[in-house]
């Protein structure tokens, strides 16, 4: 049996092969060249000391510049969890209805939950070693990348390393696998599970950071410092009056929109013009270390799903006789 | 003497969203026959061929085939029935090697020298892809796919619907060989009756849904006359048993009739009718139900 689930999907398995190989090849070049441009203009030494200096901070703009076109299509790689995994999982018992040939299937002596069994978790074996590689060459080829930014980033870092990616692969398999079923049709079950798949990320993505409540700190100069290289991800920042230097809700009141007044806004706030007002900045932010326990709770919530869809698909299989 | 029962229909029916595509239909086949399943198009074969193999399940009644569900999940049945569906599917990206080693992989009993031996035979190519392949070449492999599973039952939908005269009179031959040398039983389905004569010797006629006659062929011919006489002077003999046709021409009346008392009366001629005369018979009227006990068969 096992050998006759190869024999079927194998087209599946090499084309998987090709986009990887096809990855392979645009991002590898792109790894190397942005390490070296890391290395030769001195940026791998202004990331413990920030960005303080001016040469720094134009070597950054410069990098960001140079690598722009690399972000960019990081943010349209998103799609190929969803794109593949569609066009494994959509085709697995919709192509046979399709063709009819599912009555030839069913009706050799292999029961059909055995049948679809091997089936489903051949092509999910295949699917998360294709998600392993994705991720394996995303996050070689972003390394350099990692030291400039937050790894929580959304959109370019979070969702391209860790685990979420095996997570998101084998969502959009199953319910492509799941919509093919219950459809019977190819091309109207690709397509329910983009347009599933898509909107199903991007709610997960912008609510992932609030899985856990955020944690607030003062801002001192080093954090500031660390600001725009850090890893911490700074969801905002409030100014405060200090309370033991003003007693009353007026008092704090006016230092405020002194403090506001005086200290002009740019990227980062000016905290010494803040202190000599008693006044703070007091960020939200979620930890870079939170990174591993959001990257599980995220790439659970979706596995999950996978195998509560994946069932579903296989009791129908079992099941429908009509 | 009675022998087991291959296939036993009771109450059986199948309702579509569309509306019922089976009803009431009970029937039973015994063991080692060879069936004509015959009816329209739109008849209903197609349903109770899925029906008994298990590939659908009933909304009502009961089928068993060997003395079990068809439909059982664990799929218990499956290596003791073949079914070739009525388009002959295949997986069109395999070759014929392929296609083999997939019958083998997927079937205890499968016998695969028989089946090299077949296309052999036919001199179909193994090393190509079956969707390269003509449809007649697709039906033999589908064919030799259903036969070396080496089931005991065997449903052919429409097998030879495909096939030029002379593939058909292979396919036929080929059937006999496995049907003589290992006793199963067949039903095969098709909306033209020559095709399946030669080989059958049972017929189950199905018209609109419902299953109107479910006998041996020998047993049918000999309940049926056809009794032609003067126009509205009936026999003497009291009983002519229950007309299944009547037609009229200016001075004579011809009725093909079942169970008749022998006749007497000289005016009225008797005379055996051909299988096709009394089936054309009951598929002109489906409302003709005839008696289905009239085979009596135990419960295997």
């Amino acid at each position: 049996m096992i050998w006759v689930s190869w024999r079927q999907h194998r087209a599946d398995l090499f084309a998987m092969t090709a986009v990887m190989l096809l990855l392979a090849i645009v991002l590898l070049p792109a790894g190397v060249q942005m390490r070296h441009v890391f290395t030769h203009t001195g940026m791998a030494g202004c990331v413990p000391s920030g960005l303080s200096s001016s040469a720094c901070s134009n070597a950054f703009d410069a990098f960001q510049r140079q690598f722009n076109w690399f972000t960019r299509l990081l943010g349209w790689m998103n799609l190929i969890p969803g794109i593949l995994g569609a066009a494994v999982g959509a085709p697995l018992v919709a192509r046979e209805l399709e063709r009819g040939t599912l009555q030839l299937a069913f009706m050799q002596s292999v029961s059909r939950t055995r049948w679809i069994l091997v089936k489903v978790s051949l092509l999910a074996v295949a699917v998360i070693a294709a998600a392993v590689v994705f991720i394996a060459l995303v996050t070689w080829t972003r390394v350099p990348l990692d030291r400039l930014g937050s790894r929580l980033d959304t959109n370019t870092a979070f969702d391209f390393e860790g685990t979420v990616g095996v997570g998101y692969f084998l969502f959009a398999f199953a319910l492509g696998a799941f919509l093919g079923t219950v459809t019977r049709r190819v091309v109207p079950a690709l397509v329910a599970t983009l347009l599933v798949f898509v909107p199903a990320r991007l709610i997960v993505q912008s609510s992932r950071l609030s899985f856990l409540p955020p944690l607030t700190r003062t801002a001192n100069a080093s954090i500031l410092a660390h600001q725009k290289v850090g890893s911490d991800d700074v969801l905002n920042v409030t100014l405060a009056a200090d309370p033991s230097r003003y007693a009353t809700t007026g008092e704090r009141m006016h230092a405020l929109s002194q403090a506001t007044l005086a200290c002009p806004i740019q990227k980062t706030p000016d905290l010494s013009c803040l202190q000599a007002h008693g006044v703070v900045a007091i960020e939200t932010y979620v930890p870079f270390n939170r990174f591993w326990e959001l990257q599980l709770i995220e790439t659970a919530a979706f596995a999950l799903t996978a195998i509560g869809l994946l069932t579903i698909t296989v009791m129908i299989v079992r099941w429908r006789r009509n | 003497m009675t022998a087991p029962t291959a296939l036993d229909a009771h109450g059986l029916g199948k309702r579509y969203r569309s509306g019922w595509g089976l009803q009431d239909c009970s029937f039973r086949v015994p063991a080692g026959r060879v069936v004509a399943l015959v009816g329209p198009n739109g008849a209903g074969k197609t349903t109770l061929l899925q029906l008994a193999a298990g590939l659908i399940s009933p909304s009502k009644g009961t089928v068993r085939v060997l003395g079990r569900r068809p439909d059982d999940p664990a799929g218990k049945a499956l290596p003791r029935v073949g079914f070739l569906a009525q388009d002959q599917p295949l997986y069109r990206n395999f070759t014929v090697k392929d296609l083999l080693r997939f019958g083998r992989h997927t079937n205890p009993r499968w016998d695969d020298a028989a089946a090299r031996r077949r296309l052999d035979d036919l001199g179909i190519p193994t090393s190509r892809k079956a969707g390269n392949l003509s449809a007649g070449q697709q039906t033999e492999v589908a064919l030799s796919l259903c036969l070396s599973k080496h089931a005991e039952l065997l449903l052919l939908d429409e097998p030879v619907a495909r096939l030029d005269p002379l593939a058909r009179h292979r396919f036929f031959s080929t059937l006999m060989d496995v049907v003589v040398a290992e006793e199963i039983t067949v039903v095969l389905s098709s909306h033209v009756l020559t095709d399946l004569e030669r080989v059958c010797d049972f017929v189950v006629i199905l018209s609109a849904s419902k299953v109107q006659v479910a006998e041996s062929i020998d047993k049918l011919l000999a309940d049926h006359r056809i009794l032609i006489g003067p126009r509205g002077e009936p026999p003497w003999s009291s009983a002519i048993g229950t007309v299944v046709r009547a037609s009229h021409r200016e001075r004579q009346t011809t009725l093909l009739a079942r169970s008749p008392a022998p006749v007497l009366d000289p005016r009225w001629d008797v005379q055996q009718p051909s299988l096709e005369e009394v089936v054309l018979a009951y598929l002109e009227d489906p409302s003709i139900d005839a008696p289905q006990t009239l085979e009596p068969l135990e419960a295997s």
